[in-house]
């Protein structure tokens, strides 16, 4: 189970929300920082931009669209340790296995530099992205110790987080530019919990949560270039907290039977550094590294401490034009939980681009693999009486993106 | 602009007229008539983002560009090709294969990058310098002073190459390394180099001796300990608990941690250079301070290794003095080489003084040494002070160094070595032939407390295994220890012969003697060694078969009161053996060659066993791009084991191909297959056999000069008899049924940026059979859930690395 979307359970069930709330991050919304190490805040595309404003500074003149979209693909393994006579572990016995796809839009953006009637130092974008969203499957068969089948236990989360921003950039000089942005976050999550018995006599249970959220987000960057090879960048992301209403139906398990009263939830500030370098070479290479640090340290649930630390992650990805061929990206990326040690993750990821006529096609492709144990980490979900589990799971997300810049 | 349009006619690629389009701006683009305005972007564009055009004829690469376009710029502009960066391609290539290399030449391939920046000059170097580099022979190097020493200096490092008696082999290893330049003491340039290394991903980390085995280790002992199963007193009972406990607790936050290393070095001139390093293994603890008696609060949470040096070279009869971490290896390494890594029948070692920026931790030194040369005479001084891993017995008390791959509290930091020795050679070279020298030396070592080996606090009291390790019996309670060594080397035309013999106060010996005869296309080497058992130099490097604590009771760690004791297995100095090693390699002609072929006969003095191991390889090369190669291994071992030796009988065979489908493709194709075959014993029963092999792929494509990516695949199979690969950049330990692929991408941005990535992912299966147990009390068990039948199950083990390692030099 995605650690976020076990994080959205324990939210919901002890009341202290003692893990991330946000979903599966998308991260970077563009097909083509997505193959470069997830470098979204460096990408001077349409929908880069709205993440770091001040990147219309070295954006395209004319009218640049990007549209994004990606899948998916979840793989989880439960393992329970083995143990000999003598105490030795012998290895770990799959308990259960998981594994979906999920489809989920990037967002739709538009960005305008050089438009007749507007002073050269402005530019502006708009768009619609999808910052995280909440996709988990969990199914496990129940046997008892002769084997035979008893029952069936199935969790499903499912939901998404909008963002609708609007973006600004004052570029004085081809040294500088200044950018702000904001948006509005709206979206739902569902929970679902089901557990049924073949043994008629025991009663099946299912329960349901949903949420919807809302908030605002604000952004402001500036953008500097001491090199006309070197781009360095930073920014900070304040957001409002997020406004939840919550409503349950079905049995009243443990988990669902908090009140249905609206909550805040605090949500991190974020400071984010990043820089670009072009070092001028037969490959046409660019060089795309960011640093971010998030402020969950000092997050707060009705004014208790939530007990994170502050986290932080830094990413690096690389461009290469293939002699005659496509353009080529790879990276990578390393972000420290907020939570434990055992939930840091590094990722690795590999993208293609295609010219086709004014059109660009991206792809980009990353898998991220995490390994912990559920008494690592407090706060999570059991699934069984005195959960010791070992989770092993890996992320494969694929993107695509589909962008061009019209003249004005 | 007249001199771009001067070496532009010179280099005969441009025609007359125009300006330079590589520097030309985007308004001076605009203003050419044969371009319209989004030509002129476009041109701009590719100029910019390839770095520049090397001939007019790159314009067709631009999209919207033809014969025309081309025209009208050969008739109206000239292009200058940008000049060449300051690290060529082929040093650039170097560096890369020396990145990939860690061990015992890390601090040397410090040293060598260096000095590919910064080359040896040649007409002023000594056989001590060039006996420093990357498998140059002392034969070699000797033939180069030889050659500058009669025939005078060189023009070109290019006419060394036919100076006698120096092989093609050993002047393609030194030529990247050494210039004509002469040494530029007033020169402040300043040159340095800065590295980041994030290794991390996930998995169980099974290896042998991996942090899991360690964690399952301890578990065990702690319940075994609960249980009252180990005839402990009941105050040792309740002290070995909690020490264990605690381990446990501690090597828990060590699982999974992200490795992390930050090192920079630097350089001004000829004269100065230093460096810094801050790092954290992957999978490795922290918080035990990164210098002894300083507080630097949470660095010392996310780092366990720093280290630093200042150094400056090239003073009077000074040539070095370093300040801070460094490594010094001396003669044969007997009495001083502080390498924290001893490689099986490694015959190449780093010879000479060398700051420290490795991963070294246990054996590194800290304080200063010298290297001082005033006419025959070259001298090294050195002194340290520097906290020790150490076992400790229940009380407390420091019982044997060890080094810990995972440290603990309890054994972290015990005690506080303080070394200083030295060694001096007198250069007989001139007088006698080049390359002859007699040397001296002597160390001594003090620890803060005194080391008290006591095998009751390594034994379980109550199990039915009897202690016996000679090895560590022969230990005496100790705060001191001395060492003098002599050590004479010569060189008759193509033949080096070169000694080392050092005696302990304890009157223990260890000597060395190995001679080689060499030409183009053979050579013959022959070493021949002694260890006694109670030589117990910790800084002894010596060439060997086994390490010390192989084939004993440290190899399991269910014998130890402490699993943890188990890594004194890897403590990195020889077993105490004596053996005459042979080795040779024979190119008989264009296409086949005997590329290794050695036998060593050798005797372990603990238990007087003798064995032997014959390992020969022959390559056929039918055609310049395709090689096949054979090897065949072949071994006879004996152990001590419960008071009856078993002999162990490895027989192994490698077929490997390498070939070259094109420029830029190289594939090589790898298959092995071996067995061990044990004599009878009481434990096992019969007769045992057990076998084990894989087939491994490796692909690199070169997609240009800067951008390379490598792809690689292995699988495996094993009954009893686990296998070692060597990959791209380091050895795998293959254990169980299972598979792996691995990607490198390497990627040169530019002269002063390198980004290198590599992922990897391997399954392992062990497949778990006949678990059923009808008696409860011996029965298999799930951790929190004790009443649920435990039924057959395969255990499938995923581990992935990923590992991201960026460059940058200036």
């Amino acid at each position: 189970m995605s650690i976020i979307a076990a994080g959205i359970l324990s939210l919901i069930t002890a009341g202290l929300p003692e893990v991330m709330w946000l979903g599966n991050p998308v991260g970077s919304a563009s097909a083509v920082s997505h193959g470069m190490g997830e470098c979204g805040f460096m990408e001077g595309s349409a929908l880069g931009i709205l993440e770091n404003p001040s990147l219309l500074g070295i954006s395209e003149h004319g009218l640049q669209v990007e549209f994004s979209a990606g899948m998916d693909f979840f793989v989880e393994k439960r393992t329970r340790r083995v143990y000999d006579q003598f105490e030795s572990s012998i290895g770990e016995s799959e308990f259960a296995f998981n594994k979906g796809i999920g489809f989920f839009p990037g967002g739709v953006a538009l960005a305008v530099r050089g438009l007749d009637g507007l002073p050269e130092s402005l530019a502006f974008a708009a768009g619609w992205r999808v910052p995280a969203f909440y996709g988990y499957s969990y199914e496990r068969t129940v046997r008892d110790a002769a084997y035979v089948i008893t029952g069936d236990e199935r969790l499903d989360v499912s939901g998404i987080l909008n963002e609708f921003a609007l973006a600004v950039a004052f570029i004085p000089s081809d040294v500088f530019s200044f950018g702000l942005a904001g948006g509005y976050v709206t979206g739902s999550r569902d929970v679902t919990w089901e557990v049924t018995h073949v043994d008629p006599v025991l009663d099946s249970i299912r329960s349901n949560r949903s949420e919807t959220a809302n908030g605002i987000v604000t952004r402001g960057s500036i953008l500097f270039s001491p090199d006309r090879r070197v781009f360095v960048s930073a920014a900070l992301e304040y957001p409002m907290p997020l406004s939840i209403s919550p409503q349950a139906d079905g049995d009243p398990v443990t988990w669902n039977v908090l009140s249905e009263t609206d909550y805040d939830l605090d949500m991190p500030m974020i400071l984010r550094l990043g820089s670009i370098y072009i070092p001028g070479n037969s490959l046409r290479s660019r060089f795309t590294g960011e640093f971010f640090w998030s402020s969950d340290g000092s997050l707060e649930f009705e004014g208790e401490n939530l007990g994170m630390k502050n986290s932080w992650g830094v990413n690096a990805g690389v461009e290469n034009t293939l002699p005659g061929g496509p353009v080529a990206r790879f990276g990578f990326g390393y972000r420290r939980s907020p939570l434990a040690s055992a939930l840091d993750r590094m990722s690795f990821t590999a993208g293609l681009g295609f010219c086709i006529g004014e059109w660009n096609l991206d792809l980009g492709a990353g898998f991220s693999p995490d390994r912990w144990r559920q008494t690592e980490i407090s706060g999570l979900p059991s699934f069984v009486a005195g959960d010791s589990l070992t989770v092993e799971e890996t992320d494969t997300r694929v993107m695509f993106s589909i962008s061009r810049v019209f003249d004005l | 602009m007249i001199s771009s349009l001067i070496l532009a006619v010179c280099i005969g690629l441009t025609v007359p007229g125009g300006f330079d389009l590589n520097t030309a701006t985007l308004h001076e683009l605009q203003e050419l008539d044969g371009l319209d305005s989004q030509q002129a972007f476009d041109l701009y564009s590719y100029i910019y983002e390839t770095g520049g055009l090397l001939s007019i004829y790159d314009v067709m690469e631009i999209p919207g560009f033809g014969a025309e376009e081309l025209e009208y710029l050969r008739n109206n502009c000239v292009v200058v090709p940008p000049s060449e960066g300051r690290i060529s391609p082929d040093i650039i290539s170097i560096m890369e294969r020396l990145a990939t290399e860690d061990g015992p030449g890390d601090a040397a391939v410090d040293m060598w990058e260096n000095y590919l920046l910064r080359p040896i000059p040649i007409n002023s170097a000594t056989s001590w310098q060039l006996r420093s580099l990357d498998r140059v022979s002392l034969i070699d190097a000797a033939a180069v002073e030889r050659r500058l020493n009669t025939l005078g200096p060189v023009s070109s490092v290019y006419s060394l190459r036919n100076a006698d008696d120096l092989t093609y082999y050993g002047y393609r290893n030194l030529r990247d390394y050494v210039s004509v330049r002469d040494l530029d003491l007033s020169s402040m340039e300043f040159f340095g180099s800065y590295r980041i290394v994030i290794d991390g991903g996930d998995g169980r980390d099974d290896d042998e001796e991996g942090l899991s085995m360690m964690l399952s280790d301890l578990h065990s002992a702690i319940c075994d300990l609960e249980e009252g199963g180990r005839g402990y007193t009941d105050a040792d009972s309740i002290a070995w608990t909690e020490r264990l406990a605690s381990e446990h607790s501690e090597l828990l936050q060590a699982v999974n941690v992200t490795g992390w290393e930050h090192r920079v070095r630097m350089g001004l001139g000829d004269r100065f250079r230093g460096g810094a390093r801050l790092s954290r293994g992957r999978n490795s603890s922290s918080g035990f301070g990164l210098f002894s008696d300083i507080e630097l609060g949470d660095l010392n949470n996310r780092f366990d290794i720093a280290k630093g040096f200042v150094s400056m070279e090239n003073i009077g009869v000074v040539n070095q003095v370093v300040l801070g971490n460094y490594n010094i290896s001396l003669g044969q390494g007997l009495m001083i080489d502080n390498s924290d890594e001893l490689m099986y029948r490694s015959t190449y070692r780093t010879w000479g003084l060398y700051p420290d920026l490795t991963s070294t931790r246990q054996f590194a030194l800290m304080g200063g040494a010298v290297e001082m040369r005033a006419g025959p005479i070259l001298g090294y001084g050195f002194y340290s002070s520097s906290a020790r891993d150490a076992l400790r017995s229940i009380d407390g008390t420091p019982n044997i160094l060890v080094m810990s791959t995972v440290r603990t509290w309890p054994y972290a930091d015990v005690v506080k070595e303080t070394t200083f020795g030295g060694y001096g050679f007198y250069d007989f070279g001139g007088f006698l032939p080049w390359g002859t020298a007699l040397g001296l030396g002597g160390m001594r070592i003090t620890y803060s407390d005194s080391i008290v080996p006591d095998w009751t606090s390594m034994d379980i009291p109550g199990d039915a295994q009897n202690w016996d390790c000679p090895e560590y019996d022969i230990l005496t309670a100790a705060k001191t220890s001395s060492f003098i060594g002599i050590s004479a080397q010569t060189i008759l035309d193509n033949v080096s012969l070169e000694g080392e013999f050092v005696r302990q106060d304890n009157e223990a010996v260890a000597m060395l003697a190995r001679g080689r005869w060499q030409n183009d296309y053979f050579y013959l080497l022959g070493i021949w060694r002694h260890y006694d058992l109670g030589y117990s130099n910790p800084y002894n490097r010596g060439f060997t078969e086994q390490l010390r604590y192989d084939d004993t009771v440290f190899e399991k760690p269910y014998y130890l009161n402490d699993p943890l004791a188990s890594q004194l297995a890897q403590w990195p100095t020889p077993k105490p053996e004596e053996g005459l090693y042979i080795e040779s390699r024979f190119q008989v002609s264009r296409s086949i060659t005997f590329t290794k072929v050695y036998l060593d006969l050798w005797r372990s003095i603990p238990w007087n066993f003798d064995n032997h191991r014959f390992q020969g390889e022959v390559e056929y090369r039918p055609d310049f791009p395709v090689r096949f190669r054979l090897k065949c291994k072949y071994q006879a071992k004996t152990k001590m084991h419960d008071v009856i030796p078993t002999t162990s009988r490895t027989t192994e065979y490698t077929f490997r191909t390498f070939f070259l489908p094109s420029n830029s493709d190289y594939f090589d194709v790898q298959l092995r297959y071996g067995m061990v075959e044990l004599t009878p014993n009481p434990r096992y029963g019969d007769d045992r056999l057990m076998t084990g092999g894989y087939i491994a792929v490796r692909w690199e494509h070169n997609f240009s000069q800067n951008l390379s990516v490598l792809g690689g695949t292995t699988l495996w199979s094993t009954n009893g008899m686990s296998q070692w690969e060597f990959e791209d950049t380091g050895i795998d330990f293959l254990d169980g049924d299972g598979t792996k692929f691995y990607v490198t991408i390497k990627n040169n941005l530019s002269d002063n940026l390198q980004f290198r990535l590599r992922v990897l992912r391997k399954d392992t299966f062990y497949p778990r059979t006949g678990l059923y147990r009808p008696d409860p009390d011996d029965a298999f068990y799930y951790e929190g859930d004790p009443g649920s039948p435990v039924r057959d199950f395969c255990d499938h083990v995923t581990d992935y690395g990923i590992r991201c390692q960026l460059d940058f030099r200036w």
